[in-house]
């Protein structure tokens, strides 16, 4: 079977030949050869080898296998008409049949033998696309270094993925130097996290710069990670189910994971509120007001040893209270507990209290319970707030008296006089306690209220009083006032134990005395433990990267706690960066540390190195690495720099820019029969894979079937397809396969528009119509569409400003989507602008471009360049009607016929298009479009509609030009006529699978050519 | 297929394939320490031909007249030799209108594939290894497209993207970058030496590689084992070379040190200025001493270079190649030819107007401006258009038209063999030729 054949008969598929060429009985070459002699050698033999084909040199022996290409030409030219020229002697009808029998039998005879063969493939450079990509997946960022690199031309099928026309040279492999120096200056490197690329160039870094990366990056790990799991201000941290659930531990015996299940309590903080209650570090006098009270809780009733006791509840509800009290809940981070280091005794501190309704008010002096030396307050000044006004405490006290006294004198005595009396004696007994110091000797004002804690002074109120402001300061003047620690608080509800600490009560000292250390000290111990803010217990979870033992702070993760609640991936990185810091932070290592730190960076060289050969190293090559490093390290430099130097070793080495396939080794060689085939080791199937469908390297998944073997197994091997076409990185098929094979790849650089003409085409809209080509390649493959659909779907994916553009109504919005333009003359590649104006010249459209692009880049026809001299027609009329008619005149000759009868046809049905794709009915002057075209079979078919349709009809043409580009494209060379069983089986499985694309990239990746390379010559010895 | 026989009848000419090799026979004394400056070579090529009926020149009364494509070079009439007639006769023997003439600095029979692509090792790259000894750079190769990715009628497009061949089955890479040609022409070598201990390792990485290869990788390997090679040879020339030139004896290029910015990242947007920055670089790069050998592609054969600043000029160069007889296209075809010139001539002059002492930079070397055709529309190569400029240190006449139509043996490879002597390589045949010719 003949792809010249199939290329003749567009629409029978070509499998329908075999039948009839098995039934005739088939001519051989001694009665074939005379013929030829008789009318070809006269031109192609000898003396004379008019283009280059010279017949009579293969009179002895046709050599079908290394001739096929030039039997496909004499197939061709006789069947189409071309030879014998016209000015020649014809073939009779009998001879033409013979000839095309017997080159039809030969290739089929020759297809069979060698069906599946390998083929010669050329070990592959990386394409510019492919380097790109595979630095974009080793690296995690898309550089797009090698837009500057040589650029790759096209081979074997028209892809650039083809070994023999992929070079390399001085100038190239100096690129490559530069390109790998500028991606390894992008890399940091930490003997932990490894390797990582960064968006900015790092350069050289000193030890400071290295160190503070892995505190840094640590510091802000920890808070990045933590702050999502951690209460935030003004949540409710729920104190009191925390601290029943301990009691329940404590006495039911539940475990900690049960009770955080139950009651939705988070077991990290219960395992830290359990830490906190039971054991008795730190030491804290505040942290115990937790604590003891906790400690002190009922054990459950005897009677119902099952129950949590009311009173349990109730203190616990009340430790919880006593807690919070420290905390200002409107705006966290301002409440006591930040204030408790302010209190320096030199400035008045106020008891506030809120009094409306009471008749007395409580002044407590609590000395902290720790003795009370020095524990003296001078009251300066009480106001009181009334319902109207307000009034100076102490001249209301004398002021009451004074009225109260002549009242109680009055004859005949008031009804209330006892009342009054009792009234008089509670005023006179307050007034009694200003004015007097508790140390005998001090002289103070008469209106100042001197107290020495603990006690609690009690204030009978004016009446309507709503509140009181008390201005209070510590007694400076107190020889023992440096031991002082005291807290004031005024209240008109029950009193404090003033012999306590009383929470939430800010503490005064003097400053910088010992006594106010050790108080502060404690009180400290209490803030790690609850910080009254979210970043303050994000700041401890930090600190962790100096910690050897986890925190004491109870919303808290220890590093093992956060790394259950993260998962195994943040568990590792945990572990990673706390060894960067851990390596990176001491100033100097000792010999243990440094062989660590070493043996950590060469690891990730070696790790580097393994994803960008795509394969495990040799322990050779490991050990040429970490040499390497060492050297370096040895010579003075730092190293990350020594690391850096190993990247740029591993990117311009051979094994990264070459896909090498290699022999077996050399020792089972020599046993090996010469010829046949080698399988590909899993690792060379797997990047044979990977490049084919994401023109990049294998990732982990991949690696990880080419490691344990399991990708040698045809399922496998299909599935991994599978997988890797529904992946983004499968959009590289229609960046590199569809781009080069239907030309649109360097569409945003074309430049054949006549701008003054057609302003309408912008960059933007250049840009659109690309994505829209890409888009829909990018979406065969992702989601398997049919092949069918290229040519005769009826969708498109379009934006707001292409849809507006071609006319489509009803999108909105800069987004990408499909859309049903079968209704608006498109529908497919062939109505996509990018096409459109590709296959335009500048100023207007050519139904030649057109027809040529369609018939032979697209179906896949060959079509024979004009031959030199045949002046071109002119096609300088902008007028479709006339340039029909001059189309029409030029194709009367017969020598243009036979192409242009083919080409014209498919291009004129396109001609409704203006030279940027743009839908016309009429011509510029107005003139009417005749969009039809008749092909030589007779088949009419007008416009995009009719196109579609008549591609649709003759489907097999497309899918098997498809088809075959595909095969070419993955396999890195020509087709071959031993891939015809392939290309066969391709179709049908295509049939069989409703047309979708997986089916026949499942052939091809499981196909004898795809898992095996011809057993060929060895190497001869090396270049001197 | 034998490979090594076809390497073999596929060569130069002179056992000469790969460019560390010093098997050619060298004479006079381009040595790199002496008094008098040194000889260079360029070739200048444009795609698609040029218009016939406006190119060439013949002598007059007053010595050369120019066809209007060649009026630019006016202001240095006398440092040109104009040459009609000249051709490569393998040209005409395949089919296909332009890739088989893409062979126009060797002669030798482009082969018709679309994989393993063969045409022969060019003249520039074989003096390039001889004379580019004595340079940090041996010679760059310039250009201002990529190839396409394409084959079409059985060849691939490789072919029209280049006229440099570093050997017959790889061609010399272009650079069309400016950044980048600047950067490879003008760096100090100073970050090669860093790569040095790379390069050692990744040499033995690539011969550990090699020996598990087919036959047929070994030589794609071979490839790369060469380059590492030649990379760090020119390290060490580099680090010859900065010896020699604080040595302060002989002669010493006029410029010292960069007069041109390093050009910005990218391609200028207008084809224009593109090749106008392509020419200083190149300039600079003579003048600078730092490479004696250059190529650069004007454009790719079968280009479609539009240059919208030319009044009414809206088709790209090929199109208009096609010109079908037609008036307003054939005058368009020569409007951008006559550009294309006029830009060269600029750059001629900038050469002529650099003083080396003796003579010019002009008069020291030997600058072609050829294509791959004569009248694009006939696909015509049965004789091309080759334009001379330069004094070639002295043996040139300049301001003659050579006519050798009539001339049995026209090969162009003769005056390649013409140019390569004036460079130092004495060579006895090269392409399909084997006497030089006489000019």
């Amino acid at each position: 079977m003949s792809r010249i054949l199939q290329t003749l008969l567009p629409g029978i598929l070509f499998l329908a030949a075999l039948p009839a060429a098995a039934n005739d009985p088939v001519p051989d070459w001694k009665s074939v050869e005379p013929m030829l002699k008789a009318k070809c050698y006269s031109c192609h033999g000898g003396e004379d080898v008019k283009g280059e084909v010279d017949l009579k040199i293969l009179a002895a022996d046709p050599k079908m296998e290394e001739e096929f290409e030039l039997w496909h030409r004499v197939l061709d030219t006789i069947e189409n008409g071309e030879m014998p020229p016209r000015k020649s002697e014809p073939l009779e009808e009998a001879e033409e049949k013979t000839i095309v029998s017997w080159v039809n039998h030969s290739l089929d005879v020759l297809a069979s033998t060698n069906a599946g063969d390998p083929g010669p493939v050329t070990m592959r450079r990386l394409t510019n696309g492919e380097y790109d990509r595979s630095i974009r997946d080793l690296t995690g960022r898309d550089y797009g270094l090698a837009k500057e690199f040589q650029t790759d031309g096209g081979g074997g099928e028209g892809f650039s993925n083809t070994g023999d026309v992929l070079f390399m040279s001085p100038a190239a492999l100096d690129k490559y130097f530069s390109a790998a120096r500028q991606l390894a200056d992008h890399a940091t490197i930490m003997p932990g996290t490894g390797i990582i690329f960064n968006e900015g160039r790092i350069g050289l870094r000193g030890p400071e710069q290295f160190k503070a990366h892995a505190e840094q990056g640590l510091y802000v790990w920890y808070q990045q990670k933590a702050a999502p799991h951690l209460p935030g201000d003004f949540d409710d941290m729920r104190e009191g189910d925390y601290l029943l659930a301990c009691w329940k531990h404590q006495h039911f015996k539940t475990p900690l994971e049960a009770l955080a299940k139950e009651t939705g309590l988070k077991l990290p903080f219960l395992q830290n509120w359990w830490n906190l209650v039971t054991k008795p570090e730190p030491k804290s006098r505040f942290l115990d007001l937790v604590r003891e009270p906790w400690r002190e809780l009922p054990a459950p009733d005897a009677a119902k040893p099952n129950e949590v006791p009311a009173a349990v509840t109730g203190r616990i509800a009340q430790i919880a209270a006593d807690l919070l009290s420290w905390n200002n809940p409107q705006k966290p981070g301002s409440g006591v507990q930040r204030r408790q280091q302010d209190s320096d005794g030199i400035r008045p501190y106020n008891m506030d209290a809120q009094v409306k309704g009471k008749s007395q008010v409580h002044l407590c002096f609590g000395d902290l319970g720790d003795g009370n030396a020095g524990d003296i307050a001078l009251v300066t000044k009480i106001d009181v707030k009334l319902e109207k006004g307000g009034v100076n405490y102490f001249n209301w006290l004398e002021k009451t008296i004074g009225e109260l006294k002549p009242q109680i004198a009055v004859h005949p005595a008031p009804a209330n006089l006892e009342e009054l009396k009792k009234k008089l004696a509670s005023l006179e007994s307050t007034r009694a306690l200003f004015g007097k110091h508790p140390l005998p000797d001090r002289k103070i004002e008469p209106q100042i209220l001197a107290v020495a804690a603990p006690k609690v002074i009690t204030l009978p109120l004016p009446p309507g009083a709503v509140s009181l402001r008390a201005e209070t300061k510590l007694d400076y003047e107190n020889p023992e006032v440096d031991r002082a620690t005291i807290q004031w608080t005024a209240t008109a509800e029950t009193p404090r134990d003033v012999t306590k600490i009383i929470p939430g009560v800010l503490t005064i000292w003097k400053i910088q005395t010992e006594a106010a250390r050790n108080t502060m000290g404690d009180f400290n111990v209490m803030k790690v433990a609850f910080p009254d803010m979210m970043e303050r217990r994000l700041e401890q979870v930090a600190r962790n990267l100096n910690r050897t033992t986890p925190g004491y702070t109870v919303y808290y993760f220890s590093d093992e706690q956060l790394g259950k609640v993260l998962g195994e991936k943040d568990r590792a990185t945990l572990t990673a960066m706390k060894k960067d810091w851990r390596l990176a932070g001491p100033r100097q290592l000792n010999d243990q540390q440094k062989g660590e730190f070493d043996g950590a960076m060469i690891w990730h060289l070696h790790q580097f190195a393994a994803k960008a050969w795509r394969r495990p190293l040799a322990d050779a090559e490991k050990e040429t690495l970490s040499a390497f490093y060492r050297e370096r390290v040895t010579q003075g430099l730092d190293r990350e720099s020594a690391v850096r130097e190993g990247i740029v070793l591993a990117l311009v080495s051979p094994h990264f820019l070459f896909k090498a396939e290699t022999l077996p080794a050399p020792d089972t060689l020599t046993n090996a029969p010469s010829g046949g085939d080698v399988s590909l080791s899993a690792w060379e199937i797997a990047s044979r894979l990977s490049y084919f469908l994401w023109a990049s390297i294998p990732d982990g998944e991949l690696r990880k079937a080419a490691e344990n073997g399991s990708l040698l197994k045809p399922e496998v091997l299909a599935a991994q397809a599978k997988r890797m076409m529904k992946d983004s990185r499968s959009s590289a098929l229609a960046h590199e396969f569809a781009g080069q094979w239907l030309k649109f790849g360097g569409f945003l650089e074309h430049d054949g528009v006549d701008l003054k003409k057609f302003p309408e085409m912008t960059p933007e809209l250049r840009a659109d119509m690309h994505r829209e080509v890409v888009e829909y390649f990018a979406r065969l493959f992702r989601e398997d569409r049919k092949v069918m659909d290229v040519v005769a779907g009826d969708t498109s994916f379009i934006n707001e400003r292409l849809a507006k553009f071609y006319g489509v109504p009803g999108v909105s919005g800069g987004e990408f989507r499909e859309v049903k333009v079968s209704d608006h003359h498109r529908g497919g590649l062939l109505g996509m602008g990018a096409v459109l104006t590709k296959t335009s010249r500048p100023h207007r459209t050519s139904p030649v471009i057109r027809g040529e692009y369609l018939y032979a880049v697209v179906l896949g026809h060959s079509s024979p360049p004009p031959p030199p001299n045949v002046p071109e027609i002119d096609e300088n009329t902008t007028k479709p009607a006339s340039l029909r008619e001059a189309l029409k005149q030029h194709a009367k000759d017969q020598a243009c016929a036979v192409c242009h009868d083919r080409i014209d046809p498919l291009g004129f049905a396109l001609e409704s298009f203006d030279p940027i794709g743009r839908f016309r009915p009429a011509d510029e002057s107005g003139g009417v479009i005749d969009d039809t075209g008749v092909v030589r079979d007779g088949t009419t078919f007008k416009g995009m509609d009719g196109l579609r349709q008549y591609l649709a009809a003759n489907d097999a043409q497309f899918t098997g030009h498809f088809s075959r580009k595909l095969l070419g494209y993955a396999l890195g060379r020509s087709v071959l006529p031993s891939d015809k069983d392939l290309l066969a089986k391709m179709q049908d499985s295509l049939k069989k699978n409703n047309g979708a694309v997986s089916a026949i990239v499942t052939d091809i990746v499981t196909s004898r050519q795809f898992l095996n390379r011809r057993n060929e010559a060895p190497a001869l010895a090396a270049n001197p | 297929m034998n490979t090594t026989r076809r390497k073999f009848l596929r060569g130069t000419g002179v056992a000469l394939g790969l460019p560390w090799l010093e098997s050619v026979s060298v004479f006079g004394a381009e040595t790199p320490k002496q008094n008098v400056a040194p000889r260079r070579l360029g070739v200048c090529f444009t795609g698609n031909g040029v218009n016939p009926h406006h190119w060439g020149a013949k002598m007059g009364s007053n010595g050369i007249e120019f066809a209007n494509s060649l009026r630019p070079l006016e202001p240095i009439k006398n440092q040109v030799a104009v040459f009609t007639g000249l051709w490569n006769p393998t040209t005409i023997e395949g089919e296909g209108g332009h890739y088989p003439k893409m062979n126009v600095l060797c002669g030798l029979r482009v082969k018709k594939t679309t994989t393993d692509v063969e045409v022969g090792t060019t003249m520039d790259q074989i003096v390039a290894a001889h004379a580019g000894r004595n340079t940090p750079v041996p010679s760059i190769v310039l250009g201002t497209e990529r190839p396409s990715y394409a084959t079409d009628s059985g060849f691939t497009s490789i072919y029209s993207a280049y006229i440099s061949w570093s050997t017959p089955t790889t061609p010399a890479p272009k650079e069309i970058f400016p950044q980048q040609a600047f950067d490879q022409l003008f760096d100090d070598g100073s970050k090669r030496k860093r790569d040095k201990s790379i390069l050692d390792l990744v040499l033995g990485d690539a011969k550990g590689l090699r020996a598990r290869l087919s036959q047929r990788d070994s030589q794609k390997l071979d490839e790369y084992l060469t380059s590492v090679r030649e990379i760090e040879l020119r390290v060490e020339q580099a680090e010859k070379i900065s010896q020699a030139e604080t040595g302060g004896q002989g002669w010493q290029p006029s410029v010292k040190t960069p007069t041109l910015g390093r050009p910005e990242a990218g391609i200028p947007a207008s084809s224009e200025d593109h090749l106008r920055i392509m020419f200083d670089i190149l300039l600079l790069a003579y003048q600078m001493d730092r490479t004696r050998v250059a190529t650069f592609m004007l454009n790719n054969d079968l280009s479609n270079m539009r240059f919208p600043s030319l009044d009414g000029v809206s088709s790209g160069i090929h199109e208009l190649s096609h010109h079908a007889n037609d008036e307003t296209r054939l005058a368009h075809y020569q409007k951008v030819n006559e550009f294309q010139v006029k830009l060269w001539s600029e750059f001629l002059q900038k050469m002529a107007a650099t003083n080396e002492g003796e003579r010019s930079l002009l008069d020291n070397s030997m600058i072609l401006l050829t294509s791959s055709l004569m009248d694009g529309n006939a696909h015509d190569s049965k004789q091309l258009p080759v334009v001379l400029a330069g004094g070639g240190g002295g043996t040139i006449k300049g301001g003659q038209a050579y006519d050798l139509s009539a001339d049995p043996n026209r090969k162009l490879c003769r005056l390649h063999l013409a140019l390569m002597d004036r460079m130092g390589v004495r060579v006895d045949r090269f392409g399909d030729a084997e006497n030089a010719l006489a000019i």
